[in-house]
């Protein structure tokens, strides 16, 4: 299986759409308090 | 030293799967692999720095493997194993994963639960997202006695003030009192002490310090 394909069953998993950010092919969603500020600098994958 | 810089993890590591492979009844590790064999989608609960996590998607390379923390720790795992494709880490709540109902297959909450505010609440939130057919294998530590209780909650107030490096040096002060006392072998017959939670019996004098006051862990397997 592909990577984009583990990506997609992960998000799916989720009942609202997440941020996934992939950089430096790190996978990983921050659903802590500061979420968005976060990762407003990163380049991210989003999915719904 | 660094954990990172450690040349002890990987013993370290070796030590909790093993425990995790008795604990749970696995029993070794081909026997896990079979278990996992037909978990589409495995959850690591409170995965920390996710070598547990990482381990379940090498065994488990067809599943999507998911470990959620609430602290930064969540972060660092997702730098350390970008290897492992089916892996990803969540930094956030356990009690409130968002995940669907039933979406998980395999739901491992390894000594965490009992740090979470409400333990009762996040166990439901793993039935929750736990597939009826699918499994939650969840693990919490015993109540120690009143002064190791007490102590306890002390540190873990006191810990957030504190300094990276001062909690290296305190944990490295506490690790030196548990090989001490551990050289020292010697075992006596403790009385019971209801009132402060201390049960009597024959004890090593490190493990009934451990057990009953402080938490000053040592195993010599994980290095000297």
């Amino acid at each position: 299986m592909t990577a984009s394909h583990f990506e997609a069953r992960f998000t799916a998993c989720f009942q609202d759409p997440i941020v996934l950010s992939t950089v430096n092919d790190a996978r990983f969603v921050n659903r802590s308090a500061t979420h968005g500020a976060e990762n407003q600098d990163q380049t991210t994958d989003v999915f719904s | 030293m660094k954990y990172d810089d450690s040349d002890e993890q990987d013993a370290l590591y070796e030590c909790q799967r093993n425990w995790y492979l008795e604990l749970y009844g696995s029993g070794s590790e081909a026997a896990l692999r079979a278990f996992l064999a037909d978990k589409a989608v495995i959850f690591d609960a409170g995965c920390g720095l996710g070598y547990k996590a990482a381990w379940f998607a090498e065994l488990a390379p067809h599943a999507v493997v998911i470990g959620m923390d609430f602290s930064q720790a969540a972060e660092l795992a997702a730098a350390r194993y970008t290897h492992l494709k089916n892996l990803f880490f969540v930094r956030g709540d356990i009690a409130d994963t968002g995940f669907r109902d039933g979406v998980i297959n395999y739901s491992s909450c390894d000594q965490v639960i009992m740090h979470t505010e409400d333990p009762e609440a996040t166990f439901a939130e793993l039935a929750r997202i736990t597939d009826r057919s699918g499994e939650v294998a969840c693990y919490f530590y015993a109540k120690k006695a009143l002064p190791r209780e007490l102590l306890d909650d002390y540190f873990r107030i006191h810990c957030r003030s504190m300094s990276t490096a001062a909690l290296w040096e305190m944990s490295a002060q506490l690790t030196e009192l548990g090989r001490r006392l551990s050289a020292l072998d010697v075992t006596f017959e403790a009385p019971d002490i209801p009132e402060l939670g201390i049960k009597g019996g024959t004890y090593d004098i490190q493990r009934f310090i451990y057990w009953n006051f402080l938490k000053c862990f040592w195993n010599s397997e994980l290095g000297e």
